[in-house]
């Protein structure tokens, strides 16, 4: 069998910090490059999927392995916190529990109702909506 | 070719043809871990959003062999900000070896984890020879 040790999912969220500072400004070349086309480094970097509507922006993130106990999302000006702690399995019977904690930042777009955020977690990807306050909503205008 | 065989067989041109991108998009390897207890080989496969009948695991001429596909609802009144990809596919080829018990290997998917579990043949499991 063929084996490559890949560190745990959670301690590469250090990594993925610095992709997740800027995701607007990432947009371009960062997120349009599909995971895993062309080499290591696009692989180990998780997909953050940006969508808006008339009233919302939505994204999505990959957080595979994760479950909702184990997931703390706050939302303040400009930024969404997230913060996991895992307890892993022991590696051998009595032995110590693995514990990873984990914290990063997504940077999302001001103007956010932030009383309004909702967020889900299903089949490891999670999924944020935040509406956006009254003055940042499309208005469709009417022409006389 | 015995039933069982051709039933994988079957599944396997399946799958193959859902992994083929029809829709211009990569097939990605999935990320994955794998570690060792003695009794068997257990690799976690990273699929985040993929679903239970999206996903197949099949074993052929000692190749486990990992096809899925993501299928995201995403409404129609969202605009992308960016890229994404409608349906996301993933396929993942692992060399086996002869000493995994083909047979009995089981697979559970959750939170977009795929455990696998590869169970040893018996007469390859590591033994403690008792010294007198």
């Amino acid at each position: 069998m063929k084996l490559i040790r890949y560190p745990h999912p959670l301690q590469q969220l250090r990594e993925w910090e610095a992709f997740f500072e800027d995701p607007f400004r990432a947009f371009a070349p960062l997120l349009a490059a599909p995971a895993g086309r062309g080499g290591r480094p696009a692989e180990r970097l998780p997909s953050v999927e940006w969508f808006e509507d008339d009233s919302s922006y939505h994204v999505r993130i990959d957080l595979p392995g994760v479950k909702r106990e184990n997931l703390r999302l706050e939302t303040e000006e400009g930024l969404l916190r997230l913060a996991l702690e895992i307890s892993g399995e022991a590696r051998s019977e009595g032995g110590p529990v693995e514990t990873a904690r984990s914290e990063f930042v997504v940077r999302c777009p001001e103007g956010i109702n932030h009383g309004g955020v909702e967020a889900r977690l299903s089949d490891g990807v999670l999924q944020v909506s935040l509406p956006k306050t009254e003055a940042r909503r499309a208005v469709s205008v009417e022409i006389a | 070719m015995n039933a069982s065989n051709e039933l994988q067989k079957q599944t396997e041109s399946r799958a193959a043809a859902e992994a083929a991108p029809q829709s211009p998009g990569p097939v990605h390897r999935p990320r994955y871990t794998s570690r060792y207890d003695e009794e068997a080989w257990l690799v976690s496969v990273e699929l985040p959003g993929v679903r239970k009948e999206d996903v197949r695991a099949l074993v052929e001429n000692e190749v486990l062999e990992i096809v899925a596909v993501r299928r995201l609802e995403t409404p129609e009144t969202w605009r992308s900000l960016g890229r994404y990809e409608t349906e996301r596919r993933w396929r993942l080829r692992l060399d086996v070896g002869p000493e995994v018990d083909e047979a009995r290997i089981s697979a559970s998917l959750e939170d977009g984890v795929l455990s696998l579990r590869l169970p040893l043949r018996e007469e390859v499991k590591p033994r403690t020879v008792e010294i007198h």
